[in-house]
């Protein structure tokens, strides 16, 4: 493989793989050594690369495999200085306060899904993975990734829901 | 609207291709009114914070990876090469110290046969019988 072919098909993973890191390391210093990290270990299999006929699940394989190594050596959390920035730059816009709290009600609601519908919202409706990704990371088929998705996203809407009617009551109740 | 009500049907299904999710988060992006999907697709879009230069940066930063590599194993290759050939002028100097040691001893060897022979030779005198010559023994009688 070639860095031209290695540009073109693998680095591109990189964009998906992102977020779902970013989750792990929650920092995005961090998040970058990783990815890079990662790719290097990728650029270095490359002539296996060449080998295997599914170039995605091959990667895929790597990347899960990569990101348990880094759930199960992460250090407590670090906020890191761009996210720092991140979070005080949208209060200091001040208007922005209102989305982050809509921001807020969502992630707690995904938060508490059960495990595997969290993981596959999220990879789906955050980072943007295909069914055929998601399948090779978790191990369920992709009619069970469909339910499971459905009930993930149809429970997420009713939960949110739930939240806004509350606070509408309460503030009729006032 | 009533297509874009077909679409999130499907949507909550888990029947939707990826394009058809594009449209629907690019749909709310743009409408204005109030909903609990508005808020959910702009959490989604909110916590897919991908740098703008991280493929590009990636693949920077393999080339130069590639390069260091490429010094540290000339350079590795390079020592190999000096340690082989200081071995080796070691190991022809011993080499030929060993043989100039030979040549050495063998000289005073030869020296020390050549006095013996020389001592045990019997003078030349006038009157001698001269029984057997041929190319290896002399026999003499004096």
């Amino acid at each position: 493989m070639t860095s031209e072919e290695f540009k073109n098909k693998i680095i591109p993973f990189a964009t998906k793989l992102y977020p779902m890191i970013f989750r792990i390391l929650k920092n995005e210093e961090e998040t970058r050594d990783a990815l890079q990290d990662l790719m290097l270990k990728l650029w270095d299999k490359r002539k296996e690369l060449d080998k295997c006929n599914n170039l995605t699940s091959y990667v895929i394989t790597v990347a899960k495999n990569y990101s348990f190594d880094l759930l199960k050596k992460k250090r407590p959390r670090a906020i890191g200085e761009k996210e720092e920035y991140r979070i005080l730059n949208i209060e200091e816009d001040g208007c922005d306060q209102d989305n982050r709290e809509k921001y807020e009600h969502v992630h707690k609601v995904i938060e508490k899904l059960p495990e595997k519908y969290k993981t596959v919202i999220r990879m789906r409706d955050i980072d943007g993975f295909s069914f055929d990704e998601i399948k090779e990371m978790t191990g369920f088929e992709i009619t069970h990734l469909r339910v499971i998705l459905s009930r993930a996203r149809t429970k997420v809407k009713n939960e949110i829901e739930k939240i806004y009617d509350y606070e509408d009551t309460g503030r009729f109740a006032r | 609207m009533k297509i874009q009500e077909d679409l999130l049907d499907k949507y909550y299904r888990g029947e939707t291709s990826e394009a058809e999710e594009k449209e629907i988060k690019e749909w709310f992006a743009k409408d204005k009114t109030e909903s609990v999907e508005k808020d959910m697709f702009a959490y989604f879009q909110n916590e897919n914070n991908v740098p703008d230069n991280l493929e590009e940066s990636l693949f920077n930063s393999i080339q130069q990876n590639k390069r260091k590599q490429f010094k540290t194993r000339f350079i590795s290759f390079v020592s190999a090469a000096a340690v082989l050939l200081v071995i080796l002028s070691a190991y022809l100097n011993i080499q030929s110290t060993k043989k100039a040691n030979l040549e050495n001893q063998f000289l005073v060897m030869e020296t020390a046969l050549f006095q013996v022979s020389e001592s045990i030779q019997p003078q030349e005198s006038e009157e001698m019988l001269v029984l057997w010559v041929d190319n290896d023994i002399e026999i003499i009688v004096n």
